[in-house]
């Protein structure tokens, strides 16, 4: 089955020049999209999946076991208030939600996790940046994010953006920590997403990933 | 032409002195009465050709509206349209230039709207048009040099798509110009010059333009958009040629509107994604701030950890320089050491920028400080001494007090730990192995002055002891960093680069322990030694940096 795969990707490979750009993808994100483009930090990013069907994980992401505790497997829900999503949902609300400005994908690790590698468009908002900080980081924060504050000085969300927060896998706990600041200093529980499948989740399905300065990573 | 065409474009270049978030707003805004001057010049000429007539006096009317509430929004800001005034001198003296040729201009605009007006009136308009533009378009311009180049130079789409949507309408007049009159050499010149600018920035903006300051639009959605302008242009361009009727005119009008809607969907989608990014811009600089604290506090405790192993360096020094070995180097390194010991502990109190080091207001490290102070200052004074004038007694002096110097400062990095929590199981690991790892680079220097001691017939019994104990000290952590030791909350490491330095470390010292604990040494095995010591600090501090810099462990 693998070698008539790979046989498949070098016919593809060799003639599907002259076919369609979004036909010569062998490998699909899903039967209806096969990439997607995103901005990330001013460059375009093709979002796709690897092309090669004998492609094995290899790198940190291919490690099944970290010691746990810290590392434990989280359950589905992080808050019964948050909907968590899967690879599908997190790359319709890139095309959807970041490419028309209504929404954020944000990276909960810490920084040099994400200049290491991570998910083409997404912002790094590290966890530990409101755990340590106070209510006065939080509305910087969520003003950037469309928060207005009200003549009041209370806290509008009306237009404050969605954000779908990942980290590294179903075993981090670093975008639950990130989501709990959140709601404790008043984000929406509507306009949260979470991406539980993280970055772990999404190399295992082969998805272009951007290391410093938005190089592509295969 | 070509270059008309450039001084025409540079010569409106954008910009702002507003804040970041009112700049793209204020672009856009400003940008687009340029656009309105020319659409109400062509809804005149509509009106009086004849063409769509009642259409055209709506348009004339909602144009004039908007000029109007813009001009004054731009000089006094305003909410509803998100402007704020601009408060640079310049900018305030030519809007009100505009203003004061707006008014009459926007009188006669009135009275054609009434159906009351002369022939004079539609003459003032058709001679005023391109006045009012020029005039409008310098005061961007003004805008543009309030602002810094480099937003002046993000914001160079947004103002040249902007500049686009006059484009249109000024094509569009110059048209029912050619058509009023076709003999217009005026109409005509401007007809063409409007068109080259309209090709030349759309191509610019597409694909990138140097002279223009345009880089090629990447974002995949604003690509497309630009894509369908350029087929829109073409369809114009093609019915241009060819337009003889009242209908093609028309038609032209229809489609310079369409190109009109498009060009301010493109402007719209720039001024998102330069808000987006300055956005992003903006989550990063707090981000960073949060970082450089982080890294500033891993850069204090490394440097706290290179003292320990300073007071074992200066020791070891000083004993070989008192025996012989390699006397000058050994000195020039004394002094070298002993400057940057006491550079470093200043630095941890008042700051040092080169050091990267900020003041200390923590008042339980400076108590801690004051304490490594007190033994400081006079070891320091023995060490000058010994420098100038190589006595026993400031040896003796140096010999006697090391450890307990070893002691405070080790004390000072265990106080600097704690004034920084850590962030949960795996930051304590990772800081206790940076901490132990650091400290195997003060024991080859430890164990080095110890064997000197013996070798010299210092205390030896005691030195020897002492010497055996560092040894085992040695073994066992470097035991437990290679494999281990969750009682010490040392992880095991994964990263290969770490297991590979710490087993070339192992490698080294499997052939000097030996002689570390050999009684008595030939010359060859003394400078094996010597030599061995420094290398084997030298991989150590490699391995410490690897240790605390590495993303995983």
């Amino acid at each position: 089955m693998k070698r008539i795969l790979a046989a498949c990707w070098i016919v593809v490979a060799l003639f599907g020049a002259t076919k369609e750009e979004d036909e010569m993808v062998l490998v699909r994100i899903t039967k209806d999209i096969p990439y997607i483009y995103v901005d990330h930090k001013g460059t375009k990013i093709k979002v796709m999946r690897i092309q090669d069907p004998g492609h094995l994980l290899l790198d940190d992401y291919s490690k099944t076991s970290r010691p746990c505790p810290p590392f434990c497997i989280h359950p589905i829900s992080v808050d019964k208030r948050i909907k968590t999503i899967a690879t599908v949902e997190m790359i319709e609300f890139m095309r959807d939600k970041v490419n028309s400005g209504k929404g954020f994908v944000i990276d909960a690790r810490l920084p040099h996790w994400y200049e290491l590698e991570t998910i083409p468009s997404a912002i790094n908002l590290p966890f530990t940046l409101l755990e340590k900080g106070d209510k006065e980081v939080a509305k910087k924060l969520f003003k950037l994010f469309g928060m207005e504050v009200k003549a009041d000085g209370s806290w509008d969300f009306s237009k404050a953006k969605e954000l779908a927060i990942f980290c590294n896998g179903v075993w981090c706990d670093q975008s639950p920590r990130l989501i709990r600041q959140l709601l404790k200093y008043g984000y929406p529980a509507d306009k949260i997403l979470y991406y539980r499948n993280g970055m772990q989740g999404w190399k295992l399905l082969g998805l272009t990933t951007v290391v410093e300065k938005g190089k592509v990573k295969k | 032409m070509r270059k008309i065409v450039v001084a025409l474009i540079m010569g409106g270049l954008l910009a702002w002195g507003m804040s970041d978030k009112e700049l793209a707003i204020n672009i856009n805004l400003a940008g687009k009465q340029r656009m309105l001057t020319q659409r109400m010049a062509k809804d005149l000429l509509m009106v009086v050709a004849g063409i769509k007539s009642q259409e055209a006096k709506e348009d004339l009317r909602s144009s004039m509206e908007l000029f109007d509430r813009t001009i004054k929004g731009l000089m006094q800001g305003d909410k509803g349209l998100g402007l704020v005034a601009s408060k640079e001198q310049n900018v305030q003296e030519q809007l009100k230039k505009v203003y004061s040729l707006w008014l009459p201009f926007k009188e006669r605009v009135e009275r054609i709207l009434s159906g009351n007006y002369s022939k004079e009136d539609v003459a003032y308009i058709k001679e005023h048009d391109l006045k009012l533009l020029e005039e409008m378009n310098r005061a961007v311009g003004f805008l543009v040099e309030s602002g810094k180049a480099s937003k002046a130079q993000k914001a160079q789409a947004i103002n040249l798509a902007g500049k686009e949507r006059m484009l249109t309408q000024r094509i569009a007049k110059d048209l029912l110009l050619l058509h009023l009159d076709p003999n217009s050499k005026e109409a005509k010149a401007d007809l063409q010059e409007s068109m080259a600018l309209f090709e030349r920035i759309l191509k610019g903006l597409q694909h990138g333009d140097k002279e223009l300051g345009l880089a090629p639009t990447q974002a995949p959605w604003i690509v497309a958009e630009l894509q369908r302008a350029q087929e829109m242009w073409e369809e114009f361009k093609a019915r241009v040629q060819k337009a003889k009727s009242k209908e093609d005119l028309a038609k032209l009008m229809e489609m310079s509107d369409a190109l009109l809607a498009q060009m301010n969907k493109i402007t719209k989608m720039y001024e998102a994604i330069y808000n987006r990014r300055k956005k992003i811009a903006s989550i990063n600089s707090i981000v960073n701030e949060f970082v450089e604290e982080k890294e500033g506090q891993k850069h204090v405790i490394n440097l706290a950890g290179k003292q320990r192993m300073l007071t074992q360096k200066m020791s070891k020094e000083a004993l070989l320089a008192a025996l012989n070995q390699g006397s000058q180097q050994n000195l020039g390194q004394l002094r070298s050491d002993m400057e940057l010991y006491d550079r470093t502990l200043q630095g941890f109190k008042k700051g040092d920028a080169e050091l990267g080091l900020s003041a200390t207001t923590n008042p339980e490290v400076l108590a801690a400080i004051q304490q490594v102070e007190q033994l400081w200052n006079p070891f320091k004074e023995h060490v000058e001494r010994f420098l100038a004038q190589g006595s026993v007694k400031d040896l003796g002096y140096i010999v006697a007090k090391n450890e307990e110097l070893l002691k405070r400062s080790n004390d000072l990095v265990q106080t600097f730990k704690r004034a920084y929590p850590t962030e949960g199981l795996m930051d304590e690991s990772r800081r206790e192995i940076v901490d132990i790892a650091g400290r195997q680079r003060m024991l080859t220097q430890k164990m080095t002055k110890e064997k000197l001691l013996v070798m010299l017939g210092v205390n030896p019994e005691e030195n020897k002891r002492k010497l055996q104990e560092t040894i085992a000290l040695f073994d066992r952590s470097l035991h437990d960093l290679i494999h281990g030791n969750q009682e010490r909350l040392l992880a095991k490491p994964s990263n290969k680069a770490i297991i590979q330095q710490f087993r070339k470390v192992e490698t080294l010292w499997k052939q000097l322990k030996p002689l570390y604990e050999k009684d008595q040494l030939s010359d060859a095995e003394k400078e094996l030694l010597m030599k061995g010591n420094v290398l084997l600090l030298k991989e150590m501090d490699k391995a410490v940096v690897l240790c605390e810099s590495a993303t995983e462990y």
